[in-house]
């Protein structure tokens, strides 16, 4: 009898096992897909500005790295995609700046820089499954000649509370839903950033400036 | 040997009979003398308010039952997934974005950039949609034993209740404020007898709640498309 079940058993669980093992193994050093891109342009009120838009190489070569499974989450060349999308649509026109524009800059009205970027994942156990990813970005204003005129910082967060046996994530763990989390959080610490940017007096002032410089001319 | 069978056979008849689901009816609402229209274009879906993850399952699997039913229902119709929509509307529908009240949600849909977005792909109807499903908590009990030379088996009967709600708001984008509202909401237990091997008959509350819903949506796009 107790043979019966234990083939029983091995026959049913085995292939479940192998599939398990195989997504776990074959994930192993693996890059989460994150895209790069919104498929359509964000909508935002314009301002009438000629923009420099910089990256900084520790936002844009940002990559966190997750233990057990080991998995690369290339985040900053995600963000820099969007970010991109994001300064287009905000200013009437952009151009990219190298990292060291403040010592050879563009004829523009100002320069926007990401700043910063960070990742943090903080997955569940036992007792409390809930899988936390939280995105910060830092994104900051200059005037041409480089002096600051304000730096927004943007949180994101999602967080995906897995009940007792919802097996929904595995075993493609990574792809099925940290990766979404993740794209999701970028989403809204991206959105954050849009509308506090959006509501930044100090950027209000820049943009009546440079609207008056224009008239002026 | 017969009454045992007889036993077993009385015993699955119960069980089977009580996996159910049951379903609140929507307010009757006659379709008028109306000649039913084919709906054709494109129609939005929407979690609206945005769901607490985007790894939701209960979010992914309504979405994905809803499209597939409303398709089923009205083969003229092309669904936008949830995801493109937000996509499309970026960043006007993020949590930290997204309007709180439904006049809100009303007059960005109104909004001229919104409107030629929306319409640029297509998209006739939007489906805001939002709900939940409740678990309580398992009642009844099954027992099990195992002994020498190697037997184990299981009695008892355990069931647990789940009762799903989801609601739609449809907005023709031709239109100022919703077209309809509609709700499904399905009651249903689980249940699992055990005589010697456990069994699990689960009751799909939340299949059928999104296909009834489905099912709402199509004949208001219908009733719609009639009195135009």
């Amino acid at each position: 009898m107790w043979r019966f079940f234990w083939s029983l058993m091995t026959s049913v669980s085995s292939p479940l096992l192998l599939t398990a093992f195989a997504g776990i193994t074959a994930c192993m050093g693996c890059t989460a897909n994150l895209p790069n891109k919104f498929e359509h342009p964000p909508l935002l009120q314009r301002i009438d500005a000629r923009v420099g838009m910089s990256f900084r190489a520790t936002a844009s070569d940002y990559v966190y790295v997750m233990d057990k499974p080991k998995f690369r989450f290339p985040i900053g060349q995600a963000s820099v995609g969007r970010f991109r999308q994001v300064f287009q649509a905000m200013f009437a026109k952009t151009i990219e700046l190298p990292e060291s524009w403040r010592n050879a800059v563009a004829d523009v009205d100002g320069v926007v820089e990401l700043d910063g970027i960070m990742l943090q994942i903080t997955r569940g156990v036992e007792g409390a499954w809930n899988d936390i990813v939280t995105v910060y970005y830092r994104v900051c204003l200059y005037q041409p000649d480089g002096f600051q005129i304000t730096c927004t910082s943007a949180l994101g967060a999602d967080t995906h509370i897995r009940h007792e046996l919802d097996f929904s994530c595995f075993p493609l763990y990574v792809d099925r839903c940290l990766a979404p989390q993740t794209d999701a959080a970028m989403r809204h610490a991206i959105a954050r950033f849009i509308s506090d940017f959006e509501a930044d007096p100090q950027v209000k002032a820049w943009a009546i400036r440079v609207a008056d410089g224009k008239r002026a001319n | 040997m017969r009454g045992l069978a007889n036993l077993v056979a009385a015993f699955i008849l119960a069980a089977t009979a009580s996996a159910h689901v049951s379903s609140g009816a929507r307010a009757a609402q006659p379709l008028g003398r109306a000649k039913p229209v084919e709906p054709k274009g494109t129609i939005g879906l929407l979690w609206w308010p945005t769901i607490e993850s985007a790894a939701s399952s209960f979010a992914r699997s309504m979405e994905g039952c809803l499209a597939k039913g409303i398709h089923a229902e009205a083969l003229g119709l092309r669904v936008m997934t949830e995801a493109s929509m937000r996509d499309l509307l970026f960043p006007l529908l993020e949590p930290s974005t997204q309007p709180t009240t439904e006049e809100e949600f009303g007059a960005l849909l109104a909004r001229s950039e919104v409107k030629e977005r929306l319409v640029s792909v297509g998209v006739r109807y939007l489906v805001a949609m939002s709900g939940s499903t409740a678990d309580e908590p398992w009642l009844g009990g099954i027992e099990c034993r195992s002994g020498y030379p190697g037997w184990a088996a299981c009695f008892g009967y355990s069931w647990h209740d789940q009762h799903t709600t989801l609601n739609a708001s449809l907005w023709d984008l031709t239109q100022a404020g919703t077209a309809a509202k509609e709700a499904a909401v399905v009651h249903g237990r689980t249940i699992a007898p055990a005589l010697i091997v456990p069994v699990l008959l689960p009751a799909n509350t939340q299949s059928e709640a999104c296909h009834q819903l489905a099912k709402y949506v199509v004949d208001d796009i219908r009733k719609t498309e009639s009195t135009h």
